[in-house]
């Protein structure tokens, strides 16, 4: 998927300047992004539609970053989830990696960093579908 | 070391909540580097100065960046202590990143030697990272040329760890050196001057980091 329009796609971050903004900025690149301020939000707009892509923070009030990506993991196993963070160490990108998370990333980065992976992410998501329904 | 400890965890604590904030700015300036792009057919008096504008803050948050990643570094180093084994190439490289500021007021430009090897002191990050402070620091307080350039390199000299600072026409006294050593005191370090550049000492075998 070379071409992001039509891609399920949620962004999740409690600085809600930071991922407002990033969201009118894919926008502009023709995706429709959701937004989520919190783990819990997440998870509710995920029940409602699963996104095939999230972009999650690490650290958050309530529930964190790593919780979300768990939870993640085991109810919607086709979403790719890609880390995006201010305060990550590398203890917490090894962690990241090892429960599943398709990319790590810090803030601040550039757009395309983050776009590059997400295409990569978008790729991942539709081979996985792809397999499965096959399997079927 | 309670102290330094809390220092480390509340200074690194802001300094993760400062990547959040150069975030916000650097994501704000795109928006609006979009925003022109998009309407880039459209008249608009000083385009141009905003475009620079925006050229500038994409710049130096770059720039803020590299001071918190080194700042983040500096204020771990309390947790680091603990394992008493430094890579002494990173610190070199930190504590270049954060003298940049005195250098300038120098009128002079550390350079941290990026081919440097990775090895590894059998010292805390603290006190190494002190060490090379203290070293830098001299050799920048000496008279010379204005826009000289400081270069930091790591080298490993028979199984010796050694955080060379090299600038051309450094000339220490024995008194500069007494006085290094003294303040090195509790760091592991031990200052040489070998021609025009000023060498500590480290303790203990190198190795692969």
């Amino acid at each position: 998927m070379s071409d992001l329009s039509g891609l399920k796609l949620l962004l999740v971050d409690d600085e809600e300047g930071f991922v407002t903004t990033l969201a009118e900025r894919l926008e502009l690149r023709g995706l429709e992004p959701r937004v989520a301020l919190s783990g819990e939000q997440a998870l509710a707009l995920a029940e409602a539609e699963p996104p095939q892509v999230m972009v999650l923070d690490l650290r958050m009030p309530g529930m964190s970053g790593l919780e979300v990506l768990k939870a993640v993991r085991s109810r919607w196993p086709f979403t790719e989830v890609i880390m995006l963070t201010g305060h990550g160490s590398e203890q917490d990108r090894d962690a990241c990696l090892a429960l599943g998370a398709g990319g790590y990333h810090k803030k601040p980065l550039e757009l395309e960093v983050l776009l590059d992976s997400i295409r990569a992410a978008a790729r991942r998501n539709e081979e996985r579908a792809g397999k499965a329904a096959a399997a079927e | 070391m309670r102290e330094a400890r809390f220092m480390g965890t509340v200074t690194a604590m802001a300094m993760h909540d400062m990547q959040n904030v150069l975030a916000i700015v650097r994501e704000s300036a795109g928006l609006m580097g979009d925003l022109l792009r998009v309407n880039k057919d459209a008249p608009l008096k000083h385009r141009e100065a905003l475009e620079r504008a925006m050229g500038h803050i994409t710049h130096h948050v770059e720039r803020g960046k590299g001071i918190l990643e080194a700042m983040s570094r500096l204020a771990h180093a309390t947790d680091d202590n603990q394992s008493e084994r430094t890579d002494l190439a990173t610190c070199c490289r930190v504590v270049a990143q954060l003298t940049e500021r005195l250098a300038r007021m120098k009128k002079a430009e550390v350079r941290y030697a990026a081919a440097s090897p990775s090895i590894v002191v059998e010292v805390g990050t603290m006190p190494v990272m002190a060490a090379i402070f203290l070293g830098l620091r001299l050799v920048l307080e000496q008279p010379g040329p204005d826009e000289r350039v400081l270069e930091i390199r790591v080298e490993n000299r028979a199984g010796r760890p050694v955080a060379c600072i090299h600038t051309p026409g450094l000339n220490l006294s024995p008194a500069d050196l007494d006085g290094l050593t003294v303040a090195l005191a509790g760091t592991g370090a031990e200052p040489r001057q070998a021609g025009e550049t000023l060498e500590l000492w480290f303790p203990c075998t190198g190795g692969a980091a």
